[in-house]
Order: structure tokens, then C-alpha cells, then sequence
């Protein structure tokens, strides 16, 4: 790594270099930024895109990630099939459901809570997570889970997992989040 | 890596802006003047320009499963609650998913504590139920967790807070623990 300029830039300038500050402490300044991985534990991935002089940088965490929030009335009938994870539209090479988290958001006139199910393609939509009934309660967050010591689907680029609205709740409104976590591995 | 003059500042006749050079994990990797922060799967970055200070403030917030607190407890003391989150705006809340006690010291044991996770009522044990541990010796794990298919508490951000509590405390010489509670956080 060579010749670092400085912050001298604005007036007439050789600028160069860039300072890292941690958490807006002073820090050093280097001409170059070394990326590291985390044990705990992200994969960095660059691209490098020199037509525009650019840097491309993500961050995968290589943990439970929620891969889709979802904002839906569950008292009305459309759209009773969302999808909650494309591997291609992601481009990624696949992912798997942990669990899904059902969050109110407004809650009126309830009589009868619906019934969900989450799956690949299919008849019901319900090889990852049966039918369920959701008894959402103002203020409350309700937890969905595959079952454990099952097989269950694994969902590769090129196929989908949706969220299929089996039952309207019979509600004046049942406005939720779905927040849905897994796994998703890049390659 | 050399020095990179780049191209000057659009309006400002005296400058020749650098680039910066970039490596991942210790790899030389480009030398670009513009670095383009992209999304992942679960993750959000959050980026505040601060001409004042002359630099650009970073974050990346995961929208995932997360370590709310780390606390490590003595539960020999008298009993006594602990800190877990209190979410703040522009969160919208938290809650916890798991708890997992990993068994520091534990010596003289003549009785084991117990424990529990929730919002602040009155017995904190509306996320997490109230577990007796069962701790012999030093690095032993236990995880508790919430349950499936059931109404958990959120703590809304302005007032709600997440306690572990230490509800019956050990009669030991040493039972020093560490609890480590996961979750969610919202915005």
C-alpha cells in the first residue's frame, strides 16, 4: 500500500487516504480499508466495478436472518398467497424457514382468528409449517416453528416458499407482520 | 497499492480527490473512489453524511435473531432482576427468543437459583417461564426458550423493557453465571 495523502483535500489539495473512525472515535488514516470476516459470523462479499470506479460490498451474516416481512390483512381474502423466499430473485443458492413471528399491528373486532400454512408449491402450501391457527393478541408476538425431529423442505434457486392464507379471520380488521427467519446460503 | 489521484471534484478547480484502496480479509481487492454499500439478505446499512466532522457514518443493522445481552450474573445474591433491552425510537420493539445460561463457577452448591425472561410485570416470566437450573460444575450450558404457538409479550419501545430475573436465588459458595439472551429487535 503506497503514498497516503491525507485529509488536506478541499482547497487545493492532494488529497488521498481515508480515516476510520470506530464508532466516531479518532482513528488512523490509511490509503486502503481491510475488510475482515467475523467469526460470529459474516461473509464479506465484494465486487469489483471499475467502469464506474466503484466498490461493491455486502455483508451475508451467516446466521438466522429474517428474510421476508410481510405486512397483511388476514380478515381479507387477497392476497391469500404471498412469497417469502425466492433463492433466484436473491441470488442466492438456497434457504431454509427456522420460524416465523406473527406481530399485530392493528386488531379489530375479532370473532374468528385465521388459519396459515407455509410451504413450497403445492396443493396447500404446507410442508414447512401445517396449517396453524394464529391467535394474535394486541401487544403479543406469537411464534410459528416447523416441527423438529422431522424432515422438511429445503428450498433451492429455482423453487419458492410462499405463505398461504387458509382461513379469513373473521375480524373487522386483522392487520399483522410476518416476519419470517431462516437460513439462506449464498452458495 | 499506489496512490490514486482520481478524478477532481466536480466545482473544485484545485482538487484531485483519491480513491480508496480496499482489501478483504488481508487480499488486495480494488482501489475505487466510490464504495456502494449493497443490501444482503437480513441486513440493512444505515448511512448518515456528517459534512460538520468531514466524514460518513456506517452502520449495518441485522434484521435477525440477535444477542440482546450478554449479563453475567451472580445468583447467590438476594433476588434481583437484570437488564436485558429497553428498546428506544426509532425501534418499535423487542423481544426474546432464547436464553441460553452458560455455568461460570459454581462451587459449595447446596441448592440450585431460578430464573426467568420477560417485559417488566410483575414476575418477568412472560416471554421466558421460570426455570430452575441444575448446574454441577463450570462449562455447562442450558437454553430455555419461548414457546410455540402461543402469545408472547413485546416491549414497545419508550417503557417496555426485557428483565432476566433472578426470582429464587442459589445457596452455593459460587454460582456465577452467564446469561446470554437472544432476540428481536424492530424497527
Amino acid at each position: 500500500m503506497g503514498n497516503v495523502q491525507g485529509r488536506s483535500s478541499r482547497e487545493s489539495t492532494s488529497p488521498g487516504g481515508v480515516e476510520v473512525q470506530p464508532n466516531g472515535a479518532a482513528g488512523p488514516t490509511r490509503d486502503g480499508v481491510s475488510l475482515q470476516s467475523a467469526i460470529t459470523k459474516g461473509e464479506i462479499i465484494g465486487s469489483d466495478d471499475a467502469p464506474n470506479d466503484t466498490t461493491n460490498l455486502a455483508v451475508w451474516p451467516a446466521g438466522t436472518v429474517q428474510f421476508a416481512r410481510l405486512l397483511m390483512n388476514l380478515a381479507q381474502s387477497t392476497p391469500n398467497l404471498l412469497t417469502v423466499l425466492d433463492p433466484t430473485a436473491l441470488g442466492v443458492a438456497g434457504g431454509f424457514v427456522e420460524r416465523v413471528w406473527v406481530r399485530p399491528v392493528s386488531l379489530v373486532g375479532i370473532i374468528g382468528n385465521p388459519d396459515i400454512s407455509l410451504g413450497t408449491l403445492g396443493a396447500d402450501y404446507d410442508n414447512v409449517i401445517p396449517l396453524a391457527t394464529v391467535t394474535s393478541v394486541a401487544g403479543n408476538v406469537f411464534l410459528l416453528e416447523p416441527a423438529g425431529g422431522v424432515n422438511l423442505v429445503y428450498v433451492p434457486a429455482g423453487a419458492t416458499l410462499s405463505l398461504k392464507l387458509r382461513t379469513v379471520a373473521n375480524a373487522t380488521l386483522y392487520l399483522v407482520e410476518i416476519l419470517v427467519e431462516g437460513k439462506i446460503q449464498r452458495t | 497499492m499506489g496512490n490514486i489521484q482520481g478524478r477532481p471534484t466536480p466545482g473544485r478547480a484545485h482538487t484531485a480527490p483519491g480513491g480508496v484502496g480496499f482489501l478483504v480479509d488481508g487480499a488486495q481487492y480494488s482501489e475505487r473512489e466510490t464504495l456502494n454499500l449493497q443490501t444482503a439478505a437480513g441486513t440493512r446499512w444505515k448511512v448518515t453524511d456528517n459534512p460538520g466532522a468531514d466524514r460518513v457514518d456506517v452502520g449495518l443493522e441485522l434484521d435477525a435473531e440477535i444477542e440482546l445481552a450478554r449479563i453475567a450474573i451472580d445468583a447467590t445474591v438476594a433476588p434481583t432482576t437484570f437488564l436485558v433491552i429497553a428498546p428506544t425510537a426509532p425501534q418499535l420493539g423487542a423481544w426474546s427468543a432464547r436464553v441460553v445460561f452458560r455455568a461460570v463457577s459454581v462451587t459449595g452448591l447446596a441448592s440450585h437459583p431460578t430464573l426467568s425472561v420477560g417485559t417488566n410485570n410483575p414476575n418477568y416470566d412472560d416471554q421466558i417461564p421460570a426455570t430452575a437450573l441444575s448446574f454441577t460444575g463450570a462449562n455447562q450450558v442450558r437454553t430455555e426458550r419461548v414457546a410455540s404457538g402461543v402469545n408472547v409479550p413485546e416491549a414497545a419501545a419508550g417503557g417496555g423493557e426485557i428483565r432476566v430475573n433472578l426470582s429464587v436465588s442459589a445457596v452455593a459458595t459460587t454460582y456465577d453465571i452467564e446469561a446470554i439472551v437472544l432476540g428481536r429487535v424492530v424497527e
